[in-house]
């Protein structure tokens, strides 16, 4: 077959999925639900099960079950499972390495390893096509709030959504990112490592005996500089729990809108390659919270010498 | 203008103008890599490995003004 007559035949197809997909693919959007949904009838007590929680079980089995399938009969020489998963690893360890340095690689590496794999795992599990069509019906109450307003209708409560479009899992990712990095922190530099947040050195080499007033006023000066930079440094670290969360919730759950509503306007034909970017942006984010991860863990076991190098 | 109206406009005026400056600095940051990258091709992994930490953290700006719109939007 010729070359031009192939690209015909599939413009021809993309012209007659588009019609078909106006024709008898069009639907209604169903409202955007930032919170998680509750899965009616799956309850323990006063836990509500929500779909995404649902969603990150089945994640971490996914993760297990590889995990296990690919160590259950190693070889010296891999095939199969077991190759790919020693490719990844490896890979990984390579840029932790590279990152953090040989001394620091092997304690970092479980904890970043395991972000990135979890994150790229639920961020890609939400794009399975289809995923959001199993669900529970539930008879809807019309909302409150201004343009759904329509009486009663029947909706799906997805048992599958993403945990990364969940704000609860990103801050807790998060908030675990930044909690290691002032473990590693002090690991590293024993108490030293709180002077980064409470720094009171200038402070004291101006109240220090036989130093020459002018020169008290200029250390007095940098200490109280010292102070206020010790306070945005603990500010930041607050900062990176919201901007890790952030990013992740925003680039996922933007990216499954972005789907919907362009499966709304023009079915089938516009949403295939916005799915291959999105599965993009879901390797990209993944691995955007595991070097980040690995850069705060970095940056706070080196010792910032240029501090002692001053005075 | 009624509520609703204030709505649209506001979380479209978010998005819109929380994007410019991020796309701005994405592209100066996309261009030095780029200019790095050709006159040390060898050291293409390590740029590219800061510039993804310099594009994560500018484009966390947009992403805070895409949580104000969706925030504008669906929960207000």
């Amino acid at each position: 077959m010729k070359k031009r007559t192939k690209i015909l035949l599939i413009l021809l197809g993309a012209v007659a999925l588009l019609v078909a997909g106006n024709l008898y693919l069009r639907f209604r959007l169903p409202p955007v639900m930032i919170r998680a949904e509750i899965i009616p009838g799956l309850r323990f007590g006063p836990l509500q099960v929500t779909n995404t929680l649902l969603t990150a079980l089945v994640v971490d089995l996914i993760l297990v079950a590889v995990a296990v399938l690919a160590t259950r009969r190693m070889r010296l020489v891999p095939t199969g499972l077991q190759n790919f998963v020693e490719w990844v690893l490896e890979t990984l360890y390579h840029l932790t390495e590279s990152v953090a340095g040989a001394r620091w690689a092997p304690r970092f590496f479980a904890i970043v390893a395991t972000i990135f794999l979890y994150v790229l795992v639920s961020n890609w599990f939400g794009l399975l096509p289809g995923l959001s069509a199993f669900g529970v019906v539930e008879e809807h109450v019309a909302h409150a709030s201004g343009h759904h307003a329509e009486g009663a209708e029947k909706l799906i409560v997805p048992l599958f959504r993403s945990p990364s479009t969940d704000l609860n899992n990103n801050l807790a990712l998060a908030m675990l990112s930044v909690f290691m990095t002032q473990v590693f922190g002090v690991i590293a530099l024993g108490p030293r490592y709180f002077g980064k947040f409470v720094n009171v050195g200038g402070l004291g080499a101006a109240l220090r005996p036989g130093v020459s007033l002018r020169r008290r006023f200029s250390l007095l000066a940098f200490g109280a500089i010292n102070l206020a930079v010790g306070v945005l440094e603990a500010i930041s670290e607050v900062a990176k729990v919201i901007s890790f969360s952030f990013r992740l919730f925003g680039n996922i759950f933007a990216g499954e809108v972005m789907l919907l509503v362009l499966a709304s306007l023009v079915p089938l034909v516009l949403t295939l390659p916005f799915l291959g970017l999105e599965v993009f942006v879901g390797l990209i984010q993944a691995f955007i919270f595991f070097i980040l991860t690995l850069a705060f863990f970095t940056m706070a076991t080196s010792a910032h010498g240029h501090e002692e190098a001053e005075h | 203008m009624d509520l609703s109206t204030a709505k649209f406009l506001a979380a479209g005026l978010a998005i819109g103008l929380g994007a410019v400056g991020p796309g701005i600095g994405i592209g100066i940051l996309a261009a030095g890599a780029l200019q790095a990258i050709g006159r040390n091709p060898d050291a293409t992994s390590r740029i590219q490995t800061f510039m993804f930490i310099g594009i994560a953290f500018a484009e966390a700006i947009a992403i805070y003004s895409l949580v104000v719109a969706l925030i504008l939007l669906f929960v207000l």
